[in-house]
């Protein structure tokens, strides 16, 4: 294959900036041509070959000129004579290409082509001729050189296959010869198209979306073709007896495949493109699962249409938690978010994991704080555990787990103490009010805040609420290793004494017995227990009206979109009372609302709908989609972070963004996950992309252990708008606007290089856009 | 790390220097610069600015309030103001030099207020006429960026004001605001947005190198589909790759010698001096600067936390001084503090503060003396008495109602940047209610 390779680099771009002044139409820019060697120069390998440019700007000045082959950089020249030195290490035919840089980083760059022969190939002695019988490529050639050859069929005949001295088997129509060391001749043997046959096709059943199978039958050569219902699929292998083909269907039901050399068609056979009685479209079934999972994969996609959502929902109820944290390293400081972006790909908890998510962002506790994994790990076990349980249970477990002791000073929080001056700490007691139950204001029942005469918010609670929950708080230290049962009082942390993964241990003597007036008028009378009175308080908390209506709106948020409707605010919350907080129920409600569903097909798009994917979401949704792997040794942890979001390392309890982030421009609408999305930071997602997509000779694309296979896609792009209809249905559930669409086939068509390298610019180009960003 | 021994010598020098620096400033083509360290979590201002005699009250007083989190007398960096003596937390001696140089001053019992507040109205009203959601981080640090205490704040007066004072920064390619950590709403303005500029440097865009992708993507950018949030994350977007180019670009030519100590706050305020060495190239005459240091929601444990905070502040300020000085931006660069509250006199069970209200800040620069703006060396505000149920607590843990509101202390810096007086009450919206709306520590 003499693929023109794309060298890529840094480079700034020229674009209009609104706001800022606009860049001058009128920039200099730089021109750069080739003085040596020639195109299509043959060199051998091991020796020297000087590459020289001769760049230009006038009125400006050339900074630099870089070199680079394939992807890699020879070498930089920072002055005239503008030229590097380069020793070929392999042979082949290789595009180099020169970039000239100006000193305002405007560049232009120009191609040659070089051929790299057997060592000791030179551009002088003895040449011979070659002979292409029934093609092109005749000519005299010194040996070692690489030769394009070509078939031309006879009239009415086909291509078969090529004989001659040294010619790879089953070599295709069009190939790269080299040329041996005396006069030779190429036969392109040719024939009257046999009828092929076609005796099965492996598998029967083919996924809608991109697809591979195995044809066998008889007469396969190197020109058969085969379709599918019509439309030509691409052979990426081929004997006289098999053919590997791929192709894409978003088109559910029966269909035949048949094969044809020529004129001469086979018999079809009968298969099935997708699931069979689906009881949801290929769309709403992707669109769904990037709510309910973190994005579809093919295959998660095909079971949602085959079973549909209520059903999918069930399993995924009744499946145990597969994810679990104890595998990550616990005597470390980090390694917890590669391994949570490699759960988020693989492990099929998927709704138990996003809902897990959602409460760790609503539940906040930090390494910053913890500071070892050994304390987290329990804390996103338990989350993980009662992700489908009551909002009553979470509350109560999360209060008394160790990470959240420690996290908010509840742990050995004392009553008053008139002989030490101090008072008990009001931070948990804050902080369950304002983040994990009721919310600062009050709020209707679908999620409105209420207001007083004047317009001004409904505060929820006040100064003499939080300290009277203060007092509730009080006398709960870590539970001992050394004795269990009993609580390591005044203990730390990081204590040895101290057994952080059982929950705190009341501790009576630091407990303040005394009455407590909380909010919404709940009376604690004297002298319960600790345990009674803290149950007292926290369920109060939980039934407290605000409390439905300000978690359901919020795990809407982090599920579905983030300016949902009161009124869908308000059934979600309804569902959380009927069922007394039941988070099933309550997550049902989220994704099974008309709301949630209104736009599966594409057609209903909202102006305030959507939100935008954070990067905990965006890296393993890319990766899904194209069923890569990602291994729990990835690299990733570096770029979340980048991007703002370093899972479980949240800066503080407000989370890695708040849910009451407004963005800017839009009139008012809530974007929490815009916080994180400073223009630095959307510089850094589509860079991370780029990164990962550019490989562009290998067909899989790895970053790190991580890898995505683009093979099935390379075949398509001959047909631009296949290809694009392809990754529309594979990244953005097949509902991409036509006039977007369009830009993508004109970029497709224009890129000049090779097949992979056209899916590559491809898929980074949705990749990229924010209508893939934002999920809506 | 800066030794002690270095800053020493230096310190002695500052005066010498000052006066190069103001010489250059005066050269310079109108620039100023404000910097804003945010000190997030809520700095305990109690144990920052303790007083040791003073007209109104002693050491003693602060000691019994604060019983078991109380400051040694013996370790405090003793700073004067008229004849009052204070001392600042031991950590800081850079900052005790700069203000015994001039080179600094402190607000007193500053914030959040709509109007001046006594014990007496807040406990018979606390929800009339007052900050709203007073004591809960997220709306406080939104008041006092914002100045704004109703729950309606539109913009941040960063923003706002340099809205207002965009002719200054006309035909610049790049944001008047940079942020070097979360900057909130107090960057953004109606016309404003902030570039952010993580330490490592402004990303530039790759893997859009052909001019078909290139071309695509500008496309992609501009689609509008009618969903606002995508619309926005493509302004995102496309400011940052116009924020990247023009900041690189620029950047080839920034050079800053000053060294900086390698902390969260040191590296941002090189970022800082690195993009203020560019101010040219950007074509920005009215900068502001927003660097956020966390971790001062001291809760528990105050003593060993709050500490080492006040150290990394105290060094990075003063080599950001220095680095000012280089620059010759000295005389045109003030640099202050800001944080969401102060916290409770009284101490809690776990040795630790819980959320208050008025709190103590530093503003730093070039005194007058020596070229610049600021009457430094002094304390302006009131002092409020360290006393729990006093007359200055609003109840009886210490939760002392702020002296000088945020609308004061901030319409002061905006002045001296350059928000003509007249524009003051549309973005300092309760500086009718208060005697002044410029505080004098600066020229």
């Amino acid at each position: 294959m003499n693929a023109k390779s794309i060298a890529w680099f840094a480079i700034t771009l020229v674009l209009p900036v609104a706001g800022y002044g606009s860049d001058s139409t009128a920039m200099m820019s730089p021109t750069v041509s080739w003085v040596q060697p020639a195109n299509n120069t043959t060199v051998g390998v091991g020796s020297q070959v000087v590459l020289q440019v001769a760049p230009a700007e006038p009125g400006g000045t050339i900074a630099q000129v870089l070199f680079s082959m394939s992807g890699r950089i020879l070498g930089t020249a920072r002055s005239a004579p503008w030229q590097i030195t380069w020793t070929p290490t392999a042979q082949g035919n290789y595009s180099i290409a020169a970039l000239a840089l100006d000193s305002a980083n405007q560049g232009a760059s120009a191609a040659i082509n070089i051929t790299v022969g057997p060592a000791g190939v030179s551009t002088s002695g003895p040449k011979y001729n070659l002979t292409v019988v029934n093609g092109l490529g005749s000519g005299s050639y010194y040996p070692g050189a690489s030769v394009n050859v070509s078939a031309v069929p006879p009239a009415g005949q086909i291509f078969q296959s090529w004989s001659g001295t040294s010619v790879p088997a089953l070599s295709p129509a069009s190939f790269t010869y080299t040329m041996p060391a005396g006069d030779t001749v190429l036969t392109a043997n040719c024939m009257i198209p046999v009828t092929p046959t076609l005796s099965s096709v492996a598998p029967l059943q083919l996924p809608t979306g991109v697809f591979s199978a195995t044809l066998t039958g008889t007469g396969f050569g190197a020109s058969t073709v085969a379709s599918l219902g019509g439309t030509p699929l691409a052979v990426t292998a081929f004997t006289p007896t098999t053919l590997s083909v791929s192709g894409f269907s978003s088109v559910s039901g029966p269909a035949k495949i048949s094969v044809a050399n020529g004129p001469a068609v086979s018999n079809p056979i009968a298969v099935q493109v997708g699931v069979a009685n689906p009881l949801v479209s290929p769309s709403a079934a992707r669109r769904f699962l990037e709510q309910a999972a973190f994005g579809p994969t093919p295959s998660e996609a095909a079971h949602v249409q085959a079973i549909g959502f209520q059903a999918w929902l069930n399993e995924q109820f009744s499946m145990p938690a597969v994810t679990n944290y104890a595998v990550a390293n616990p005597a470390g400081q980090s390694g917890m978010s590669a391994y949570f972006l490699s759960n988020a790909v693989t492990n099929p908890d998927q709704l138990r994991q996003r809902v897990a998510f959602a409460l760790s962002q609503i539940f906040v506790t930090s390494l910053m704080k913890l500071n070892w994994n050994a304390y987290m790990i329990p804390y996103q076990q338990m989350l993980m555990n009662d992700a489908f349980t009551s909002y009553r249970r979470i509350l109560g477990d999360v209060t008394l787990s160790p990470a959240m002791g420690w996290y908010l000073d509840m742990v050995n929080n004392a009553a008053a103490s008139p002989a030490n001056g101090t008072a008990p700490n009001e931070n948990y007691a804050r902080e369950v009010m304002q983040l994990f139950s009721v919310g600062p204001k009050m709020l209707n029942a679908d999620g409105t805040v209420q207001k007083d005469a004047a317009g001004v918010a409904v505060p929820a609670y006040n100064q003499s609420h939080v300290r009277e929950l203060a007092r509730v708080l009080t006398g709960w230290g870590f539970a001992s290793k050394t004795s269990p049962g009993t609580p390591a009082w005044g203990a730390l942390l990081v204590s040895a004494s101290v057994d952080a993964t059982v929950p705190m241990s009341p501790y009576p003597p630091a407990h303040d017995y005394g009455p407590k007036a909380l909010l919404g008028s709940c009376q604690i009378p004297a002298n319960l227990t600790i345990s009674q009175d803290l149950n007292t308080a926290l369920d109060c908390l939980a039934n407290h009206p605000n409390t439905a209506p300000f978690l359901s709106k919020q795990l809407i948020q982090h599920l579905v979109k983030s300016n949902p409707s009161p009124a869908y605010v308000g059934r979600v919350a309804a569902a959380f009372t009927q069922s007394g907080g039941d988070l099933k129920a309550v997550v049902t409600a989220i994704l099974l609302d008309q709301e949630a569903r209104a736009n599966d097909a594409g057609n209903a798009d909202q102006a305030a709908d959507g939100h935008l994917q954070e990067p905990a979401l965006f890296l393993p949704g890319l990766i899904r989609a194209f069923a890569g792997i990602n291994p729990t040794n990835n690299n990733f942890a570096y770029n979340v972070t980048a991007l703002g979001e370093d899972i479980f390392n949240a800066a503080s309890v407000f989370n890695y963004f708040s849910p009451s982030y407004v963005v800017s421009g839009t009139g008012g609408l809530l974007g929490p996950e815009f916080q994180l999305d400073t223009a630095n930071a959307a510089v850094l997602r589509e860079n991370l992309v780029a990164t990962f997509f550019s490989s562009y000779s290998n067909p899989v694309m790895s970053y790190g252990p991580t890898t995505v296979d683009l093979s099935p896609f390379v075949p398509l792009a001959a047909t631009p708008s296949t290809l694009v209809d392809a990754l529309d249905l594979t990244l953005t559930h097949g509902t991409m606007p036509a006039p977007m669409k369009q830009i993508l086939v004109s970029a497709v068509a224009g890129d000049t290089g090779s097949a992979l390298h056209q899916v590559e610019t491809c898929a980074y180009l949705i990749l990229t856009s924010n209508y893939y960003n934002v999920w809506h | 790390m800066i030794s002690r021994r270095h800053f020493m010598k230096t310190a002695g020098a500052l005066g010498a220097l000052g006066a190069m620096g103001g010489l250059e400033a005066q050269a310079a083509n109108g620039y100023q610069a404000l910097v804003c360290i945010f000190l997030a979590g809520g700095n305990d201002g109690h144990n920052t600015v303790v007083p040791i005699t003073t007209s109104l009250q002693n050491f003693s007083l602060y000691a019994k309030s604060r019983q078991g989190l109380a400051l040694q007398q013996s370790t405090l960096l003793p700073v004067q103001s008229g004849n009052d003596v204070y001392g600042l937390h031991q950590q800081m001696p850079e900052i005790q030099a700069m203000y015994n140089a001039g080179n600094a001053a402190i607000l007193a019992n500053v914030g959040t207020l709509i109007a001046p507040t006594t014990r007496a109205q807040y406990l018979a009203n606390p929800d009339t006429n007052m900050p709203v959601q007073l004591f809960n981080h997220a709306d406080q640090s939104s008041q006092w960026q914002s100045a704004v205490s109703d729950g309606n704040a539109t913009g941040g007066w960063g923003g706002l004001v340099e809205d207002n004072l965009a002719s200054y920064n006309s035909g610049a390619a790049f944001s008047p605001i940079t942020s070097t950590g979360g900057c909130g709403i107090f960057c953004v303005g109606q016309n404003t947005f902030p570039a952010t500029i993580p330490v490592a440097g402004a990303s530039t865009l790759i893997g859009a190198n052909t001019p078909g992708r290139l071309n695509a993507v500008q496309q992609l950018m501009q689609f509008d589909n009618g969903l606002k949030l995508v619309n926005a994350a493509n302004a995102y977007l496309n400011r940052g790759i116009g924020f990247s180019k023009a900041f690189n670009a620029a950047l080839a030519s920034a050079n800053v010698n000053t060294p900086f100590p390698s902390t969260v706050l040191g590296q941002q305020l090189q970022t800082v001096a690195k993009v203020m060495s560019i101010r040219n190239a950007l074509g920005i005459r009215r900068q502001i600067f927003f660097c956020q240091l966390g971790g001062f929601d001291t809760h528990g444990q105050q003593f060993g936390n709050q500490d080492v905070l006040l150290k990394q502040l105290s060094q990075a300020v003063y080599q950001f001084y220095l680095a000012t000085q280089e620059l010759g931006t000295d005389t045109s660069t003030v640099t202050f503090t800001a944080s969401e509250f102060g916290r409770t006199l009284q101490p809690n069970a776990i040795a630790g503060t819980d959320h208050a209200w008025g709190n103590h800040h530093f503003i730093f620069g070039t005194p007058a003396a020596k070229g610049g703006p600021l009457k430094g060396g002094q304390m302006y505000g009131t002092f409020p008495l360290l006393a729990l149920s006093g007359p200055d607590d609003a109840d009886s843990h210490g939760t002392l109602i702020p002296t000088t509101a945020v609308s004061q202390y901030a319409s002061t810096l905006a002045q001296w940047f350059g928000l003509p007086v007249a524009s003051v009450p549309s973005i300092f919206k309760y500086s009718g209610n208060f005697a002044t709306s410029n505080l004098g520590f600066l020229a």
